[in-house]
């Protein structure tokens, strides 16, 4: 109830201010006439009663003062009225503002665009159930190059390895794709069976992958994504008649993948691997595995397992040569594909970290030029009786208003261009949620300084990510993971 | 002869004022003559400390105000006790005791 009771208090406070003080006047002015009525009865002249009666009293404004010190959330006028100065200052100068407004802006979006990129793609982890059991595997050659796996080496991996619950190769191709609302072109991956399963997902409607349908010969099947299945397909709810022609070939629709899920990145269709057969070289290095380690197994007891099997396969290959594999090795599917732009990245987010330092001092330098004008100012102020503290929050206000201001501006130019951004390109892979792939970033927006220049960099790291980044991702694959994947941060971040 | 008057120990004024609401709603005038009552004339509450101190209370929520008319038909603001005032009455009469028995014993000391 006290709760309560102070929270009404406060907003009368906030919102009744005038209320509050007339109720205090009247209250002041009655309590002066009841002493000098005290003071009437107790015998003394109309005159001298009221004198005395104003002593006791001791000031009516000072009394009125004492209280309004005391009112809960009378700082706040004091904090609306710093501001308010404090905007006057920073309109009195408008070069000195607008300078050092640009600078914080243009610090703040940098050392924010890096940010995001380095949360996006090293700190925040993949979308998936346990997403740090989800493992790239791969073959090492000779010359301890790491390349994609040849399928009777896979299958070696797959039979005889002890450290994975699933493991499952894929690769991805741009085909053309007919049978749905129009021809397109689309990226469709070949996947083993338990693909799913390394990822730890089900469709949401229809069915899996069976052992059956990746059988050499099997009737051909696929799967869709949540995307397609809706704006390609119509979202039917029976799949039977759904048929698509990929490549030449019939597949019947089996099932529908949950909203969000795209692995690899920007795939619509998931066929079963290999229906024409296998390959049977140990050196076409044809697919990439992924694998979801079991429960209590270490990467490194997966690496030995992994390495063993593949010195196996070695000594016993009738392929040698530098193609063959001599190794294998397991690691962490974030790390995979962030692979070596990680120091890359911490190296550019210490330089524009240093930026800020930079713009920090010349702001603060101007700033400080600025208050040596302003000696007359603060002479009078605290002759008037503000206190140091009050004096020093007034500098602390006028600094957080430039701040806001810079963040708010580099926000609006960013929010512009992150809608077209997002309207140019549809589709979004693994980690992106699927309401985030076609809303504009700012609808929700959070409305402090810091998260708002965040927002902002997101827009200038879509920019530069992919030219400027995926030179480093050491896969050689033609489309970039960096532009996926720092992708849907920009719209569903924070 | 009323002994000369002491000013208020610090925590002391708002044990006395609601002490003194123990006995009805009252205005700030009536407080402060009640408090310089029950203390035998060695407290005397100047408005300046008064005010503050029930406004504070009132919006800790020990006691509540109301405008009313004064006994010779003026309008003015009374006070009353809460149910949290009542509470926060013997959270500080426990208090104050603890701290006058310790100042006794100090003072006893040898």
């Amino acid at each position: 109830m006290p709760l309560r009771v102070k929270v009404r208090s406060f907003l009368r406070n906030l919102f009744l201010s005038r209320r509050v003080e007339t109720d205090l006047d009247q209250e002041v002015h009655s309590h002066l006439e009841m002493l000098i009525a005290e003071n009437i009865r107790a015998g003394m002249p109309p005159h001298e009663a009221q004198r005395a009666a104003r002593i006791e009293l001791g000031g009516i404004e000072q009394v009125k003062e004492q209280v309004r010190e005391e009112g809960i959330g009378n700082w706040l006028h004091s904090v609306l009225s710093d501001c308010r100065y404090g905007f006057r200052q920073l309109r009195k100068n408008p070069g000195a503002t607008a300078v050092m407004v640009f600078t914080l802006a243009l610090a703040i979006g940098a050392t924010t665009a890096i940010f995001s990129v380095v949360y996006g793609v090293l700190l925040r982890p993949l979308p998936y159930t346990d997403s740090n059991r989800i493992m790239a595997v791969f073959e090492v050659n000779s010359k301890r190059t790491w390349s994609r796996l040849a399928d009777p080496n896979f299958d070696d991996f797959r039979d005889q390895s002890r450290s994975f619950q699933a493991i499952a190769k894929y690769n991805d191709y741009v085909v053309s794709v007919s049978g749905a609302s129009q021809p397109t072109r689309t990226s469709v991956a070949h996947v083993s069976p338990d693909f799913l399963k390394v990822f730890g997902i089900q469709p949401i409607l229809g069915r899996n992958f069976s052992a059956g349908d990746a059988k050499k010969g099997a009737g051909p099947t696929a799967l869709v994504s949540n995307g397609y299945w809706r704006q390609d397909l119509g979202s039917p709810r029976d799949l039977s008649q759904s048929h698509l022609k990929i490549d030449g070939a019939v597949f019947s629709v089996i099932g529908v993948l949950p909203a969000g899920f795209r692995f690899p990145a920007d795939v619509d269709l998931w066929v079963p691997a290999d229906l024409d057969g296998e390959n049977p070289s140990r050196t076409s290095h044809n697919y990439d595995a992924v694998g979801r380690l079991r429960d209590g197994v270490t990467v490194e007891q997966a690496n030995g397992d992994i390495s063993a099997i593949a010195q196996r396969i070695h000594d016993t290959s009738s392929e040698q040569g530098d193609y063959l594999l001599k190794d294998g090795i397991v690691v962490p599917l974030q790390d995979s594909i962030t692979g070596k732009a990680r120091p890359a990245l911490f190296v550019l987010l210490g330089a524009v970290g240093f930026l800020l330092l930079v713009a920090c001092a010349n702001v603060a330098n101007l700033l400080l030029a600025q208050a040596s004008v302003r000696d007359r100012e603060l002479a009078i102020r605290s002759a008037l009786g503000a206190a140091r503290g009050r004096l020093i929050r007034q500098f602390l206000t006028e600094a957080f208003l430039l701040s806001l201001v810079g963040g708010g501006l580099g926000l609006r130019g960013a929010s512009r261009s992150v809608f077209q951004y997002l309207c140019s390109r549809s589709c979004f892979p693994p980690r992106s949620p699927p309401a985030s792939e076609r809303s504009p970033p700012h609808a929700r927006l959070p409305g402090t300084c810091a998260r708002a220049s965040r927002k902002a960099g997101a827009d200038k790291r879509v920019r530069k990510a992919p030219s400027a980044l995926a030179g480093l991702s050491w896969r050689r694959k033609s489309r970039s993971h960096w532009f996926s994947w720092s992708e849907p941060d920009c719209s569903g971040a924070a | 002869m009323s002994p000369e008057p002491t000013s208020l120990l610090q925590g002391t004024l708002d044990l006395l004022i609601l002490k003194s609401l123990i006995a009805g709603e009252m205005h700030g005038l009536g407080i402060s003559r009640r408090i310089q009552q029950i203390t035998g004339g060695t407290f005397v509450v100047k408005p300046g400390s008064l005010f503050p101190a029930l406004h504070r209370m009132e919006e800790e929520g020990w006691i509540s105000a109301f405008w009313g008319e004064s006994e010779n038909n003026r309008r003015a603001k009374y006070y009353r006790l809460s149910k949290a005032g009542l509470k926060q009455l013997e959270v500080e009469t426990k208090r104050w005791g603890r701290v006058s028995w310790a100042i006794a014993q100090a003072l006893e000391a040898s």
